[in-house]
């Protein structure tokens, strides 16, 4: 009897339930979240052990503070729409985080596209009775890229701007696999034949990887980026030819440190 | 939301005197709690988690951020100052409470009983990230420990709390 696959979804549970993913990873689990029930009943279990630590240690109640409460729900009209507490607050963020929680967005646009098109590719192959070619793409994106995500070893490392440029630039780093994943947005369109580059600082020296361009709204995912032999201390981008250089011949546009291997 | 207020408020109450240390400061959480309690719910949804589950998600949620916004507002002296004129409640520990029925006291006694047994490892992690709402890199420099292994502590005490509760059953605090 063969044994079931481990699915990484499951170890973000916890993470989620104590607010601890950031925008992305929480993103991903809760496309999951939607379908999957036995994922649902495990995050409920956990939220019902965490209620149970946060309310056993009950006090005694001031007397006059019933009254206070009851004042204060008087004053408190029933919410017609949003403004709900989630079950998973985040965490404290750092104000990197903060801002990085808009840039972010496109980052969240582009896995919910994916997952859209996911939806949509796998509701016209329940209709057609057969997965199509595209759903298969997708799907194999998708699973990778939450894979890339989810994985306990994945650290994230936000690029900061080295001047005045506004687009945020976020790492996802798994050392054991040697492998990076880039979300970017609000970049600035280059001009033709000019493109990013991707920089890994090794020792002194500047190692050169991939080159990349945002799409027509500013967004760039680049997936599964491999990580050079030795200790990586940062990442680095710089604009170059579309090509790429061996070297940098631009002054850093973004850099993020990585923590020491 | 009187029949709430009785069930949860010295729960809600002992949680947030434990968050920001200040009692006039965790009554404004009880306040804000069943004031957000009442507007949203409508929107609880019974499938992510029990009625108490939900209250105390809410009742964390404004005592972090009421730590939050007062930290912003005191310099460091300040804070250094209150933390060591106040002893906040231990975790899981069951304050003796005039009006704590017999269940609820017992109910308090299995969950402290239960974080016992945690290793204090586990059980370090897990208090900094639900009580002081500190994310795993934020613990694990504080614990001067690899992230990945904040992660998998953190993961496996509550775990292991889950497991140690199920017993409790739902009613817990639902």
């Amino acid at each position: 009897m063969s044994e079931m696959p481990h699915d990484p979804m499951r170890d973000l549970v916890e993470e989620y339930a104590l607010g601890q993913l950031d925008d992305v990873q929480r993103a991903v689990f809760e496309t999951r979240l939607a379908d999957d029930a036995a994922l649902r009943r495990e995050l409920a279990e956990t939220l019902n052990t965490l209620g149970e630590l946060a309310l056993s240690a009950p006090v005694a109640l001031p007397a006059t503070l019933k009254n206070r409460v009851m004042a204060g729900v008087a004053n408190s009209p029933p919410a017609q729409s949003s403004n709900v507490i989630a079950f998973a607050s985040p965490a404290r963020r750092s104000r990197a985080t903060l801002y990085l929680g808009a840039a972010l967005a496109a980052s969240l646009m582009l896995v919910a596209r994916l997952a859209f098109d996911l939806r949509a590719a796998q509701d016209e192959a329940a209709n057609a009775r057969r997965l199509s070619v595209s759903t298969a793409r997708v799907t194999a994106q998708l699973d990778s890229l939450i894979a890339q995500l989810t994985d306990p070893g994945t650290e994230t490392v936000t690029l900061a701007a080295t001047g005045e440029a506004k687009p945020i630039i976020k790492a996802y780093i798994n050392r054991a696999r040697r492998s990076v994943t880039l979300s970017a947005t609000q970049l600035e369109t280059l001009p033709a034949g000019r493109a990013y580059q991707l920089w890994f600082i090794v020792g002194a020296k500047a190692v050169p990887s991939v080159t990349f361009t945002s799409d027509s709204s500013g967004h760039a995912l680049v997936r599964e980026i491999a990580m050079p032999a030795g200790a990586v201390a940062a990442t680095a981008i710089t604009e170059e030819p579309a090509g790429g250089s061996l070297a940098p011949t631009t002054k850093v546009i973004f850099v993020g440190k990585l923590a020491t291997e | 939301m009187s029949t709430l207020y009785d069930r949860y408020a010295p729960g809600v109450l002992g949680l947030a005197l434990r968050i920001t240390r200040e009692q006039a400061d965790a009554e404004d959480v009880v306040v804000d709690t069943f004031a957000q309690v009442w507007r949203d719910a409508s929107r609880f949804e019974l499938g992510r988690g029990s009625v108490g589950a939900w209250v105390a998600t809410i009742a964390r949620s404004r005592a972090l951020d009421l730590v939050r916004s007062r930290s912003r507002r005191r310099n460091l002296d300040d804070a250094a100052e209150a933390e060591a004129n106040t002893t906040p409640p231990a975790m899981g520990a069951t304050t003796p409470s005039p009006i704590a029925n017999v269940l609820a006291d017992e109910r308090s006694r299995r969950v402290k009983a239960a974080l016992e047994t945690l290793p204090p490892a586990q059980r370090a992690a897990l208090e900094l990230a639900y009580f002081d709402g500190l994310s795993q890199s934020e613990i694990a420099e504080r614990l001067v420990e690899p992230l990945g292994t904040v992660k998998t502590r953190t993961r496996l005490g509550l775990r292991r709390l889950k497991e140690l509760l199920a017993p409790l059953g739902p009613g817990g605090i639902a």
